[in-house]
């Protein structure tokens, strides 16, 4: 695997994004404690997650997108904490469906509370971003945001249906699934700061192709590393992917692409819990299959299509975006 | 707190209840239209109609019809708005009945009873989405503020309640009765928005402070 550099240690050495990033913090803590309201703990609970830290990148992206077409990236700092708050707003209730216990390094919201009150917050916090956006974004805006909501539950649902039986998955649909899960609103903060910005439709629509695949990219990169961590550490992280948290195409690849005996194999690991023995045979079965260098190849092409996708559009900040492009990790 | 049975509506002329009848009709198929299947999320789609298919009052978007046609105007003018009031409500009833863990409404089994907890979850979501998607579209920044502070004090107000059930004698009137104006006298009230969408001002607020009280 092509070694990267973590998204913490990128940002650290780079100034424009970490002041960006820095600015978002504010105005997302500044909104969410002016917002704070009764009762209380049900506000504690919606802004944990946001507490735990995160990379901020569909806030950096409307940034950017904005910043892409006219240099100035002050008036889009609303619209990107509504979308920071929408994606919070999903992880919570992604969390809760998926039984993750952990995001971020804290407790998610139905551990450190419980289910009902994560069901809530995670209302709340969608209802929040739709008053911020209600007041002053226009219709562009509004429209695309609420067409990433629709796209996020739809992906979300389809997630949930592929773990149940990652046999029956293609490859083409799983990334139609990735397209509305992770996709959608990556590419619509790419967007809303191009039309915040006032670019030409063309430049827009250059910033929501840009924000598609790397949404995709990034999701690949994603299943990926969730595989390979098992060969670092705890064999949990694989025993977790394979029980159900989200569907991996590196296992679906290796599924379709493996003999009988090798898919009887990963099948059992479907279904209940495997000890390390066993997992380590599925490690070689993907192995066989080549299916890790497979979704690598395959996250590096979206990512060279972001990168093209915004080429001649006179972006000021092309060199950022393209490198951000890269370097888009989950840590 | 949701009468399973249709209200009786207090009208004597068999011809006005047509009248309802035939708005409300309309209500039904801009739900329907919405929340037309969707190839790639069937059930998803499926589950988040099926409260909605199980019947229902319709008191919220027949509330916000009327108060347009109480200003003067089309009442055809609110029927996004109305729309999405009851797409708003059906999706916090999926998520009470989650909450609460109620199995029948409307005499048919909730959703996450139907379906599972995890499709529950998804199809308030969804039907969330749908509301903001159709306010977006055409109504002005008054009507979307309402809209939306609304499901913020509804989130609030369903917590409350949620907290008054486990330990009911910790519950004042007081208390009680704020849980209450925010789970669904908030919703109700919201139909004020037809007024607007009407295009009347003043009037329409008066309006909406009435039913909050």
């Amino acid at each position: 695997m092509r070694p990267r550099i973590l998204w913490t240690d990128y940002l650290a050495h780079n100034k424009t994004l970490g002041s960006k990033l820095q600015l978002i913090d504010e105005e997302l803590f500044k909104v969410l404690m002016e917002a704070s309201s009764e009762p209380k703990i049900l506000y504690d609970a919606a802004i944990h997650p946001i507490k735990s830290g995160g990379k901020r990148l569909r806030p950096l992206l409307v940034l950017l997108g904005c910043e892409a077409v006219t240099g100035d990236f002050m008036k889009a700092l609303s619209v990107a904490v509504a979308i920071e708050i929408i994606h919070t707003s999903s992880l919570i209730h992604d969390d809760l469906i998926d039984q993750d216990s952990e995001r971020r390094g804290a407790p998610t919201v139905h551990m450190k509370y419980d289910n009902n009150m994560a069901i809530l917050s995670g209302d709340l916090l969608i209802s929040k971003a739709m008053q911020m956006i209600s007041d002053n974004s226009s219709i562009k805006v509004r429209r695309a945001i609420a067409q990433a909501c629709i796209e996020m539950c739809e992906g979300e649902c389809l997630d949930v249906s592929f773990k149940k039986s990652p046999e029956t998955v293609t490859e083409e649909n799983y990334l139609k699934m990735v397209g509305k899960k992770t996709g959608a609103l990556v590419r619509a903060a790419a967007e809303c700061g191009g039309i915040i910005g006032g670019g030409t439709k063309h430049q827009v629509r250059s910033l929501a192709k840009y924000g598609e695949f790397l949404g995709l990219s990034l999701q690949l990169r994603d299943d990926v590393h969730e595989i390979l961590t098992t060969e670092t550490g705890p064999e949990a992280s694989l025993n977790n992917c394979l029980l159900g948290q989200g569907s991996n195409l590196v296992l679906i690849h290796s599924f379709r692409n493996s003999d009988k005996s090798q898919q009887n194999l990963l099948r059992s690991l479907f279904t209940s819990n495997a000890d390390c023995h066993r997992l380590r045979d599925a490690t070689n079965v993907f192995e066989n299959s080549m299916s890790i260098q497979h979704v690598e190849r395959l996250s590096e092409r979206f990512e060279k299509e972001a990168k093209e996708a915004i080429i001649g559009m006179n972006f000021r900040n092309q060199r950022i975006l393209e490198d951000l492009a890269g370097h888009v990790t989950r840590n | 707190m949701h009468p399973t049975k249709p209200a009786n509506l207090p009208l004597s002329s068999l011809r006005h209840r047509n009248l309802l009848k035939a708005k409300l009709s309309l209500v039904e198929d801009e739900l329907f239209r919405v929340l037309q299947s969707s190839p790639s999320a069937q059930t998803l789609y499926e589950a988040s109609l099926h409260p909605i298919k199980s019947g229902g009052k319709r008191l919220r978007p027949l509330l916000s019809l009327l108060s347009c046609e109480a200003v003067g105007s089309d009442f055809k003018k609110a029927l996004p708005v109305a729309t999405a009031i009851e797409l708003i409500h059906t999706a916090s009833l999926i998520h009470d009945d989650l909450i609460d863990d109620d199995i029948k409404r409307r005499e048919a089994p909730t959703v996450h009873v139907r379906y599972d907890r995890d499709t529950a979850i998804l199809s308030g979501d969804l039907l969330i989405s749908k509301a903001m998607q159709i306010i977006s579209e055409n109504s002005p920044v008054r009507v979307r503020r309402i809209v939306s502070s609304t499901c913020v004090e509804m989130s609030e107000g369903e917590y409350m309640d949620m907290v008054f059930k486990s330990s009911p004698e910790d519950a004042t009137e007081e208390n009680y009765l704020k849980m209450a104006r925010k789970k669904t006298g908030v919703l109700v009230g919201a139909a004020a928005c037809g007024a607007i969408m009407g295009g009347g001002s003043a009037r329409a607020k008066s309006f909406r402070i009435m039913k909050k009280t």
